[in-house]
């Protein structure tokens, strides 16, 4: 096989060997992230970095079959909670994936900012009909203190859903947004020819990424500082 | 020399995972609600059915040649 003849990323096609290879790891990673996530009883999820990475690496279906696998394999080690869930990685894998292979949205740090809002809120519109129809309006999560919140300040429990979902999601979807970035800058840069990420490679992309979750950080210390405290036991 | 794979394989890819979810979902839902109700396991087997109707489209965009 020639050089010439070496399938390259910024063709529609990409070896197959990079699909068996980073689609388990990338459901793996949501799985970790998600029981780091629940363990340390973080106000957001976690359960998307992986989905991200794929979705953006190898396009927005790959990373959909990510995100079903996360959330349907991970319910072997968290219970059944999760699985309705999967049609949400499914929104945020098809919006990563779209966002930056086919509009540039991830052209610059402005832009990949921006997408990782609208994924947020892509996400918590999709979220807070399943937390209100399958679950009440309560799923045991952080956020739920927010959710009555909003409830007993007079909104609808779907708004008050919403409203909350959006806020955790923020923070959520803007750190697994760059944490994902800084994993794509790890991998070989061959995976990621003919894609427009923020930055060039190397220190300046982990700059932006860092910054991002800087940004993510500071908004889950926002959450925690609105939240109201929980009533004692 | 490495097999390759397209946006048509991923997209297959893709509705097998919502098949999937929706084969599974009945299941979970099963697990985290009290559902005695008749309607509510006809409608479960028909998202079965549903679910295994949508993996078999999407195996079969593995297949399609144009």
């Amino acid at each position: 096989m020639t050089a010439a003849s070496v399938p390259q990323a910024t063709s529609a096609r990409i070896p197959l060997s990079y699909v068996v290879a980073l689609v388990p790891v990338g459901a793996a990673l949501n799985v970790v992230g998600g029981t780091i996530n629940t363990a340390l009883q973080l106000p957001t999820f976690l359960d998307m970095i992986g989905t991200a990475v794929v979705a953006i690496l190898l396009g927005p279906w790959w990373g959909a079959l990510v995100g079903v696998m996360g959330n349907v394999g991970g319910a072997f080690f968290t219970g059944p909670v999760g699985i309705p869930f999967a049609l949400v990685n499914v929104a945020g894998a098809l919006v990563w994936g779209y966002g930056v292979r086919s509009f540039g949205m991830g052209a610059t740090p402005t832009r990949f900012f921006i997408l990782n809002v609208i994924v947020a809120l892509v996400t918590s519109a999709i979220a807070a009909p399943i937390v209100v129809f399958v679950f009440g309006g309560a799923t045991g999560h952080s956020s739920d203190a927010l959710t009555a919140a909003f409830a007993q300040a007079g909104q609808a429990l779907l708004a008050a859903t919403f409203a909350s979902s959006v806020i955790v999601s923020l923070a959520d979807k803007i750190i697994s947004g760059f944490l994902a970035l800084a994993i794509i800058d790890a991998l070989p840069a061959e995976m990621s020819r003919g894609l427009r990420l923020p930055g060039p490679t190397g220190t300046g992309r982990l700059v932006i990424a860092v910054v991002g979750v800087v940004v993510g950080a500071a908004l889950i210390a926002f959450y925690l500082f609105i939240t109201p405290p929980a009533p004692p036991a | 020399m490495d097999r390759t794979v397209g946006p048509r394989e991923g997209l297959g890819a893709g509705i097998i995972a919502i098949g999937v979810l929706a084969i599974s979902m009945p299941f979970a839902v099963d697990a985290l609600t009290d559902t005695a109700d008749q309607a509510a396991a006809i409608l479960a087997g028909m998202s079965i059915l549903l679910g295994l109707f949508v993996v078999i489209a999407g195996l079969a965009s593995f297949r399609i040649r144009d």
